[in-house]
Parts: structure tokens; sequence; C-alpha cells
């Protein structure tokens, strides 16, 4: 009876700790953003290539304001990773050879391409952050969002 | 839930399972060369004013189909039956493709034929390549959205590598549409360096001496008709150049 009652505290232990480090590990990624207001105007999704096993997918971001939206592709969209209570960024391989600037009209979307430069059963987190052009003239508000992806080799 | 594969093989799929792709089923179902002299179908757009000028080098240009697909019809978008380009306006282009010869087969293997369709067109000049155009011919009744296009280049058997370890991918600044009805050109050149849409600049030009398995890749978006559902989804059209 003993044996169970410890078994059982060791169980809820476990389940708050961990439900401890979630919450740190989310409290923490939103300090990196928090001058940019996410998943609101922007949202992403994804598509994995049907038939590339290289690790290789497409992310839609899609804008619901009527505002163009721009971001920079090498520097405004971040691949993160959550391992041992810290987030570490991940490189693209894609070598983007047309234009770093990228524009997405207002109400539209864009699918773009990411290979994130590891290839280990993990589940990443894709960042895109920018900025809308109103009257022809870029805000300083960011805007942005964030989505998991679970990489599956 | 089974759904037509939207690359235009035909081939059956279901959700939650892939498609099974015959490798010998390659989308390519014209080859013509024409000569160059005088300007080739890839040249030519009606969507859009910014066709550009990059020219092909070489005395041959072979234009190939890269695949095609049915793009669902959708609110907002015209609901008349398909039409399929033949002769005549804007069909200069089809002259050059071989879109009899297409149809029937599709018509054939499909039942009903793609409405958008992809085509490549490249003059090989001592087994290299300098110049590309892409032509996307929408005839369906909704329009199609650029992603990006990749050149890869494989040494064979491993690696890849447009210039030297990844493939070359070009995403475009803006958004590039494919409207309903219309004929659009994509240009990628050497060294040709152009804030265009339609214009890509590629470092140097793509081997097909041997060495190398050499493909181009055009991811486009289209609203596909699944059969319950009518959803979004990107569709590559790849031709792999042949190899001596």
């Amino acid at each position: 009876m003993k044996k169970s009652l410890y078994l059982i505290l060791f169980f809820f232990v476990t389940l708050l700790s961990c439900t401890g480090l979630d919450s740190n590990k989310e409290e923490e990624f939103s300090r990196f953003y928090d001058s940019c207001e996410m998943n609101t105007l922007i949202k992403l999704s994804f598509e994995k290539r049907k038939s590339d096993n290289d690790g290789r997918f497409d992310v839609y971001i899609d804008n619901l304001s009527i505002q163009e939206f721009v971001f920079s592709y090498s520097s405004d969209l971040e691949i993160w990773y959550f391992d041992n209570s810290i987030w570490s960024t991940v490189s693209n391989n894609i070598k983007n050879l047309g234009s770093d600037e990228l524009y997405i009209d207002g109400n539209g979307f864009r699918a773009i391409p990411i290979n994130p430069s590891t290839n280990k059963n993990i589940t990443i987190r894709i960042v895109v952050t920018g900025n809308y052009y109103e009257n022809g003239l870029q805000e300083n508000q960011c805007f942005g969002a964030f989505a998991d992806y679970s990489i599956t080799p | 839930v089974r759904y037509i594969d939207p690359t235009g093989h035909g081939t059956e799929c279901g959700f939650g399972e892939s498609c099974v792709v015959d490798p010998y089923t390659n989308p390519i179902l014209s080859i013509k060369k024409v000569n160059n002299n005088g300007g080739s179908a890839g040249t030519s757009s009606s969507s859009s004013d910014e066709s550009g000028s990059a020219g092909n080098r070489g005395n041959n240009t072979e234009t190939v189909h890269m695949g095609g697909t049915i793009p669902a019809e959708i609110p907002g978008f015209s609901t008349q039956d398909q039409e399929y380009l033949g002769t005549g306006s804007p069909g200069q282009v089809f002259d050059v493709f071989g879109e009899l010869f297409y149809y029937q087969k599709a018509f054939t293997a499909h039942k009903k034929p793609p409405a958008l369709n992809v085509y490549l067109t490249y003059a090989l000049t001592q087994g290299e390549i300098h110049n590309l155009s892409i032509t996307v011919v929408n005839a369906g009744a909704s329009s199609g959205t650029l992603n990006f296009i990749e050149i890869d280049a494989k040494p064979l058997p491993s690696i890849n590598s447009c210039i030297q370890g990844e493939p070359c991918t070009f995403i475009p600044r803006k958004t590039v549409s494919f409207d309903p009805k219309n004929i659009s050109t994509l240009h990628i050149c050497t060294e040709c360096l152009s804030d265009n849409i339609n214009i890509y600049s590629m470092p140097k030009p793509i081997d097909v001496k041997g060495s190398y398995q050499s493909s181009v890749m055009v991811s486009i978006t289209v609203h596909y008709d699944f059969g319950r559902t009518v959803a979004r989804q990107s569709i590559p059209f790849v031709y792999n150049f042949p190899y001596p």
C-alpha cells in the first residue's frame, strides 16, 4: 500500500515538473518576440513534400490582413529547437538565389521552402516576423507567427 | 476518399496513403525541337508584359512538358466549363508543343486532360544549359501561384549541387499568379541580374554533360478538388534532364 502511494506521488511530481518545464519553455520563447504581435494577422501551416526524403518541406504563410506584408527570408524566418531546457536556432539549408525580401499581398499567401539542418526525429518551431505596408510606407509594428513542425525522417 | 494524383499522373491516391507513381510514367509527353532563329515559344507571355529578353543560346531549343493538373473551380472564379486551348489565340504556344498528341494521350489515360500545364524550354550548348524558360499555360477555371523554382544537379551518384553543395532555389519577390485563360513565362538565365519577378539569375550554367543528374522543379500552388473538399495543394512539376 505504501509502495503504491509512493508511486502515485512520484507520478504527480514528475507530471508537475514537466508542466513547469513547458510553461518555462513558452515563457522563455515569448521573450524572444515580445515586441511582435504573434499569430493574429499572420498564420503558418505546413505541407510536406510527398516525393522528398531530404527533410525539405514548405511553410504556408497566410496574411489575414488587407495590407501587404514584407519579411526577409534570411533573417526573419527562423527555426528553433528546444532541448535540455534551452532554445537554440537551427539553420535553414535552402540556398535562395531569388529575392531575400519577400512580399505577401493583402489576404494572400506564400509557400516558402525550408530545409532545416537537422535530420533528428524532433519538433522544430518555425517563426516568421515582418512588417506591414500602409500607404506605401513600412510600419514599425512587428507582426509574425510561429508553429511547430515534427521532423519525421 | 480517393482522388486523382494532382500532378497529372492519373494515379489514384488515398488520404493517409501515398500515391504510387510509376517511375516510368514520365510526365514529359511532347518533345519538339524548334529552330531558335526568330524566337521560341517560351518567350511569349499574355499575362504579363514582363516577359523579358532572356534569349536562348545555341542552335536547338527543346521544349518539354513538365506536367499538368486540373485546378478546381472555386467561388470567385469563372465557373464555365473548362476550355482547353487549341489552335488560335493564344494557341501560338501550343502549335509548338504538339498539344493534340498530348491531349489525346491524356484524355485516354485520365478521362479529362490537365488544364494547367507547365512546359520547359531550354537550349543545350556543349553539354551546358545557359537559359531556361518555364511557360505555364492555365486553361483552367482558377489561378495558380508560383511558390518557387528549384534547380538541382546531383553528381552521380550522390550530393546535390547547383553551385556547390545544395540545390538552388529561386523564390519570387512578389506573388506570381498564373491566372485562368492565360499563358505566363518565367526565365532563368546565367548572370542576368534583374529585379523583374519573371526573370531569375543562376550563377553558372546547368551541367548536363553526363556526370550530373540535373533537374528543374517548379512548385505551384493550385486549388485542387479532392472529391470531398477543395483545398489548396502545392504541386511540383519536375523535369530531369537526360544525360548521355
